[in-house]
């Protein structure tokens, strides 16, 4: 009573608690937010100042000696690159070429949705499935053996569905006008989607891209059935050094590496083993960047 | 050059040429999602039909003597493994995604926004090997030390790891459920004297509450499915726990660990691709039916 | 933009044919794969011969015994490392599959150890003492019953994975062949995940490969019944049998060796060969 004599348009106790939840709420929901960051932060950081010291031009640029204890991480390293790039090169041509089916062409009934929901259920697909998948469809069905490019196969199928999605999001940012105005000038439907609605989602479809690039470089399982191998004989003289993989072999790959290094190896120093999980991160942490810096310069660059 | 009513024939008899070519390629590759899911199911199920045909699938969900070397097969304790270190992962995951995505939908501007929603994304990119090796390494000693475990790498110890794993999917989700609620919604509430949280909690959750679902089942599928970092962080234990600090074993790293030991074409071999079915099918379903509720709620906001 | 992303794909179009492009060079290749055990002594062994005969390429790859021996009999590798005799049923299969049988060539000794966390104040431990503890139906769940006056604490018992060629071998030679063993230890698959567990558990019991013992872990002398001197492991009392827990490594080929794999073989039998074994301090040399 005495308090609504004081200020009678001030809240009331009642209503007063609620803006205390309200607040309340909010600083809560806040440090949830935050502490999401704050484990990613403390990983990041504890790999960091465990793994530098084994850091290295010297590190980047050898190849694993002992299996591992000792020298650097070039096999693995190049190992990944070439093993992405094939990647890209299957499953790039099909998924951009999906989502432009799906976005433009795909008419709205069942069968469009039921190739929606087998993307889906493609993205959610466990990564041992894909590696079972992997070593019965590629290794043995399809005689690769355990090579690069079973590899490089199992790991478009788990990819695929990435760029499907960034491509049909990429296609359908493209505002419709422009396509009918092409479409009342005369072209048609192929003609339209090439000259027009590609180039203008050309950075969606690459945020897309290195997506694959980060799942791919990042993924063990699938890799560990179809081909990676523990130790390879690698050349330490150039050009071979550049190119030390044929597709039809075994390879080194940084996932397989940091798998095989905290599991197996006996004696091994803890910076190389922080080391290497320092150089994976780093190397997912900058491609993802690089996603994220091109998603955000495409949104400023609309010019619609 | 002159264009001769001949040329010009040749020259849009090829355009048209082109156009079909394309579109052919186009649809071939359209359909190349459901080529890629039917020809997994497939390949998958064809290696585990020798384990459908001569183990006791009765022994395989109910008895926990996993010892292929003495042909028992019993998956039970694996399969509870994988559910409870999902389930533990939902826990922490759940509410702190959900509570994440609120704020950085409703509460957070400009800045903050950007951060937070780059910092979730990062957080989705780090690979499960790494995570892997951050429990192996990192959480392990604190379990042991800290809460006195007996063996750091225990069900608690993959739980924290899969559920930093599934939370940016549940936040991005979730976050685009809340978006898709109309603004119309929050400024009917506003207007009727809400507060901001009264507005979230009484009429964007249920508005979103399909989407927010979806979000969660979606998180589940992920941790359900979850392979290296579980191999690393949960102590390959084939027993039922008893308490969180127990290891366990789940299906997935038991595909994993064992599969370079199995001999191709044996009961073994089998066995694993069997589970292999099992995993594909709980996933499926769960992102199935998460994908028709997400749907569904689209389809009754457009309408 | 669509002029650099065009060039941008060409370049990797043609960085990707190119690696396409590169088929064998026309150096011998030698694969080599199985034993998680031997891996590390084969890559060392392999890293040596490359400085030796260059003009052959070895490859390592560690997938377990079992794996390596499904990989010799599918015709996948040239040499399978194993850690465990090859078994009766997989020698036919090479015999069945190929008409030869499967030639068995003994490379190191192998000092399997019982590990102990540091803590752990017992010294010695016997055959039948760990048969207890690790046969199928024990009731051993507490150190007092193994080591009274020493550790109080319940008993957490350590193993290999089910298809280990380390874990097969203990399992046969302290419970029994193919006998069935404890149910609910804690599996561990792979040989460092032996140790860094130890390190941090301490009523923990595992054994593994002398060879990754590190200054974490304690390894325990081992008698072949109570009552009797028990050994410490060691390269010398392994070799000659004292340290009763020795067991040999293998290579496996089909048939008789020929070729590269012979010349190799010969060469990790040399005084060269087994030297390496002792500077790495992988195992134990043959002699």
């Amino acid at each position: 009573m005495l308090e609504e004599a004081k200020n009678p348009f001030g809240p009331t106790l009642y209503e007063a608690r609620k803006e205390r939840i309200a607040k309340g709420a909010q600083i809560v929901t806040m440090l949830m937010a935050v502490a999401l960051i704050i484990p990613m932060m403390w990983i990041i950081g504890l790999i960091f100042v465990q793994g530098w010291p084994a850091m290295s031009i010297d590190y980047l640029w050898q190849n694993p000696v002992g299996g591992g204890v000792a020298g650097g991480i070039w096999g693995p390293l190049i190992g990944t690159f070439f093993l992405t790039l094939m990647c890209l090169l299957i499953v790039a041509p099909i998924g951009v070429l999906a989502g432009i089916y799906l976005n433009e062409y795909a008419p709205d009934n069942k069968a469009t949705r039921i190739i929606m929901i087998a993307v889906t259920s493609l993205a959610g697909v466990p990564s041992i499935v894909h590696a079972l998948f992997g070593l019965a469809a590629f290794v043995v069905a399809m005689h690769m053996g355990k090579s690069l490019i079973a590899a490089a196969c199992t790991l478009a199928i788990m990819t695929l569905p990435v760029i499907i999605t960034s491509t049909r999001e990429a296609l359908g940012a493209v505002p419709r006008n422009f396509r009918e105005a092409c479409w009342n000038l005369g072209a048609s439907k192929w003609q339209t989607i090439r000259t027009i609605v590609l180039p203008n989602s050309i950075s969606g479809i690459l945020t897309g891209v290195i997506l694959v690039v980060s799942r791919a470089a990042g993924e063990t399982a699938p890799i560990m059935l179809t081909g990676a191998a523990a130790y390879l004989p690698l050349p330490n003289t150039m050009p071979d050094k550049l190119m030390p993989y044929y597709l039809g072999d075994q390879f080194l790959a940084l996932a397989m590496h940091l798998n095989v290094i905290a599991r197996d190896v006996p004696n091994m120093p803890t910076e190389m083993k922080f080391g290497s999980a320092l150089v994976m991160l780093l190397l997912i942490l900058l491609i993802n960047s690089a996603a994220i810096a091109l998603r955000i310069r495409l949104r400023r660059r609309k010019r619609w | 050059m002159p264009q001769t009513p001949s040329s010009r024939k040749i020259r849009a008899n090829l355009a048209r040429y082109t156009e079909t070519f394309f579109e052919v390629l186009i649809k071939t590759c359209g359909w190349s999602a459901i080529v890629c899911v039917l020809t997994i199911f497939v390949f998958i199920l064809f290696h585990a039909t020798p384990a459908l045909k001569e183990i006791s699938l009765w022994k395989f969900f109910t008895s926990t003597a996993w010892s292929p070397h003495h042909e028992q097969y019993g998956a039970f304790a694996l399969i509870v493994g994988n559910l409870l270190v999902a389930l533990v992962a939902m826990v922490i995951a759940v509410p702190l995604g959900l509570g994440a995505a609120v704020y950085i939908s409703e509460f957070a501007t400009g800045k903050t926004r950007e951060w937070l929603k780059i910092g979730i994304e990062l957080l989705a990119a780090i690979p499960s090997i790494v995570w892997g090796f951050i429990g192996l390494t990192v959480l392990s000693p604190i379990m042991v030390h800290q809460a006195g475990a007996e063996m750091g790498t225990n069900l608690l110890n993959g739980g924290i790891i899969l559920a930093l794993m599934s939370v940016p999917l549940i936040v991005s989700i979730s976050e685009d459920a809340l978006r898709a609620v109309p603004d119309s919604f929050r400024e009917a509430g506003l207007a009727l004297g809400a507060n901001k949280w009264e507005m979230v909690s009484r009429v964007l959750f249920p508005a979103a509450r399909n989407g927010l679902l979806a979000a969660c089942m979606l998180g589940v599928g992920r941790a359900v499915g979850e392979t290296m970092a579980v191999l690393l962080a949960t102590g390959n234990t084939n027993q039922i726990p008893h308490s969180l600090l127990d290891p366990i074993k789940t299906l997935t790293a038991t595909i994993a660990s064992e599969m370079g030991e199995a001999s191709r074409g044996s009961m073994h071999f089998s066995v694993l691709f069997l589970i292999g079915v099992l995993l594909l099918l709980i996933t499926c379903t769960i992102n199935v039916v998460a994908d028709l509720i997400i749907k569904g709620t689209k389809a009754k906001a457009n309408a | 933009m669509s002029s650099r992303s065009l060039l941008l794909s060409l370049a990797l179009l043609v960085g990707g044919l190119t690696s396409c492009g590169k088929k064998a060079d026309g150096k011998a290749s030698l694969k080599m794969s199985g034993s998680t055990t031997l891996a590390p002594l084969a890559t060392v062994w392999a890293e040596a011969y490359a400085k030796v005969h260059p003009d052959v390429a070895i490859s390592v790859s560690a997938g377990g015994s079992g794996g390596g021996i499904t990989d010799l009999i599918e015709g996948r590798n040239d040499i399978c490392n194993s850690s465990k005799p090859m078994p009766e049923e997989d020698k036919k299969k090479v015999k069945d599959k190929y008409g030869k049988d499967a030639f068995e060539v003994a490379v190191a000794y192998d000092a399997l150890a019982v590990f102990v966390n540091k803590s752990n104040p017992i010294t010695e431990i016997s055959f039948d003492q760990l048969k207890e503890i690790y046969k199928d139906g024990s009731t051993v769940n507490t150190w007092a019953q193994v080591a009274p006056g020493g550790l109080a604490t319940d008993l957490k018992v350590l193993s290999r994975e089910t298809n280990s060629g380390t874990g097969e071998y203990f399992n046969d030679t302290i419970v029994g062949k193919k006998a069935k063993i404890r149910a609910g230890m804690g599996e561990m698959n792979s040989s460092q995940a032996v140790i860094d567990t130890l390190k941090n558990t301490a009523n923990a019991i595992a054994y593994d490969g002398m060879a990754f013992a590190t200054a974490d872990v304690k390894m325990l002398n081992v008698s072949k019944k109570t009552g009797e001197p028990a050994v410490a492991p060691s390269a010398d009392d392994a070799r000659s049998g004292k340290y009763p827990l020795a067991r040999k490594l293998y290579f496996y080929t089909v048939g008789e060796p020929t070729g590269e794999a012979k010349k190799f073989i010969d060469w990790v039998l040399s005084p060269e060969g087994q030297a390496i074994i002792t500077s790495s301090k992988l195992a134990v040399s043959l002699k």
